[in-house]
Formats: C-alpha cells, structure tokens, sequence
C-alpha cells in the first residue's frame, strides 16, 4: 500500500490539488506587508529624529532660535510616536488594523504558531534576555568601552541569536525566508571583524547601525512580500485549475 | 478505506480542503478570491463540508462587518490524508497491470 500523502507532501506534484495546501501555507507564512509597513514607519521615525537633531544642532550653534524650537517640536512628536510604536498595546494593535487593510482585498490566511504555557515563557524570557543584553551594549558603546565600529558585530551576538530562537518560537507562523535577516546581519558583523571596508564614516556614522537593522529588515520583508505574491499566483492557478465556476447559487450536491 | 470520499470527491470541495489543509484558519474573503467563486456558491459547498464535521466555521463581526472564519477539524485532515492515499491507489492500480 502506498504511504498515505498529505498537503505537505515534498512529492507532491505543483498541478495536483493537493499542492493548494503547500502554496496556501507558502502564502501565509510570507505576509510581510505589516513587517514592510513597521520597517518604513521606523525609518520615517529614524529620519524625524536625527534631521531636526543634526539640523537643530547647526541651528543652536549659528543661533537660529526659531529653527531650534521647530527642530524641537518635531522631535517630541517623533520621540512620543515612537514610544508609541514601541508598545505592542499601542503600535501593535494599530499595526494590526494596518497589515488588515493593506491585504483586506485578498482576505485572511494564517498559520497560527502553538500557545503553550512553556512558548510563552520561552517567548518572555527571550524577549526579557535580548532587551538586558542590548541595553548592556549600548551602554558599554555609550561609555566608550565598545569602540563604535565594533557596535554592530556586537549587537550581532545578541540579536542573531534572539531573531533565529524568536523564528523557531514562531515557527510554522513564518517560513524560512524570514531567517534572511538574521543571515545579513550576522555576515554584515563578520565583514566588519574581518575589515572589510562597508562602514561609513563622518555624518553618515548613525547609516552603520540602522542599514543593517531597518535596511536588511526591510529587505527580508520585500523579498517575503514577494514570495508571497508568487505562492498567491500558484495557489490560485492550482486551486482555479481543472474546474469551471458552477452556475452560481446552484451547487452541485 | 477502499472507496473514495464522495463529500471530498466533488472538485470545489477538494480544493476548499487542500487549501484549508496547509493553513490554520482563512477567512470567507480569502476563500472566495482564491477560488474565484460566487458567494452562494462557497457558501454551499462550505455548507457540505460542515456537516460532514469536516470544516469548522466561525462566525463574527468585524465591527459592523461579518467575518466567517474557516478551519480543517481533525477529522477533516484524516479524511483528507485517507482521501489522497485511496487516489493514490486508484492512480497506482492500472500501472502495476500494464507492467
């Protein structure tokens, strides 16, 4: 007797039905547009806060008063928005009413990743790891005992690890090319160590943390967001295929 | 184990189970743009499918909006892994004859 296949089949056939559940999870698993959108809403944030900082600067020193006070003012916005961001009863919630209405024309398919009291502590105790050992690093780069360079390759050690254990912890919920983050991040650390030369340097200095934090983030997104568009056309040739649209309102029994 | 499923069999319901068999939960709209049916006709066949224990359908509001939520019971899935592995025989059977 054959081995009885399922959806997950790797033997399975791309024009068969039952290759509908392998594209539908495809699908799923990279619905990155609410990933896309936080990505471009931090670097928008990122942009309000260090131009009026770098044009505020230059304002107070050549004392310009009204420059600084406008400079000022769109830093408090910027700073409380992304407080408000940053906390997942606000941000997240908002985030979640924008990822809705950004695919509210093709509907809702999810892959829900198991909620069990162990993942949930599992989950907390990761989160309350990443956020003590960053805060650590940047700390030590803040009293100078991180050379700056060398910030990012040492963040690497903490947010690497955090990204691939928080891409297990979710997992079936994202699929593999979400790991692609991690990826850059961990050879953009190594490329540094070796000396390779990819840091930026003068006023272009912040560009050394948030390339490979915002930039390689929304690079992972888009190529998810485009896998998943592709995953969405075979789906819907598979599931279209071999069958004409009955007369509506009168199903076959 | 030896028959094919005649709930499963029709083509749409097939593809509505293949489809709900590689996720955890789609909604009414997912299915219906994915599918490229009519409303009454999804609804009918998701209709089938309930009765038979194979789908479990969850209704709500979105604000002021339905949302139906689909999803593959347990048994839906063993139906549908009993399924392919009978097509599977069936595909099988005249092949051994010919060799």
């Amino acid at each position: 007797m054959s081995r009885p296949s399922d959806a997950r089949s790797p033997k399975t056939r791309n024009d068969d039905p039952r290759a509908a559940g392998k594209w539908a999870r495809r699908y799923a698993q990279n619905r990155s547009l609410g990933m896309v959108a936080s990505m471009l809403i931090f670097l928008v944030l990122w942009a309000a806060i260090a131009g009026p900082s770098y044009l505020g600067g230059n304002a107070y020193r050549s004392g310009h008063w009204a420059i600084v006070w406008a400079c000022i003012a769109v830093l408090v916005v910027a700073v409380a928005a992304l407080i408000y961001f940053s906390v997942p009863r606000w941000g997240g919630k908002m985030m979640e009413r924008v990822t809705k209405r950004l695919y509210a024309r093709e509907g809702t398919a999810q892959l829900v990743p198991p909620t069990t009291r162990g993942r949930h502590r599992l989950g907390a105790l990761l989160g309350a790891a990443f956020g003590i050992s960053i805060t650590a690093t940047v700390t030590l780069g803040v009293l100078g005992f991180i050379p700056l360079k060398y910030m990012q390759p040492v963040s690497a050690l903490c947010s690497v690890p955090f990204l691939v254990a928080l891409w297990l912890l979710m997992r079936p919920a994202g699929g593999p090319i979400m790991l692609l983050w991690p990826a850059l991040y961990a050879l953009h650390a190594v490329l540094i160590v070796a000396g390779a030369p990819i840091l930026l340097t003068g006023r272009w200095d912040s560009l050394n943390m948030l390339i490979p934090v915002a930039g390689y983030g929304l690079l992972t997104g888009l190529t998810a967001h485009a896998y998943s568009r592709f995953a969405l056309w075979r789906l819907r040739r598979v599931a279209r295929g071999g069958f004409r649209e009955e007369a509506p309102e009168d199903p076959q029994p | 184990m030896s028959e094919l499923d005649r709930v499963i069999h029709e083509p749409v319901r097939l593809r509505i189970m293949a489809i709900l068999s590689g996720l955890d939960r789609a909604d009414f709209k997912f299915m219906l743009s994915t599918l490229g049916l009519s409303k009454g006709n999804l609804a009918s066949h998701v209709d089938k499918l309930e009765q038979a224990g194979y789908v479990d359908v969850r209704k709500s509001f979105n604000g002021k909006l339905p949302h139906t939520e689909y999803r593959l019971t347990q048994s839906g899935r063993t139906a549908l892994a009993n399924y392919w592995a009978v097509l599977d025989l069936i595909r099988e059977s005249p092949q051994k004859r010919t060799d």
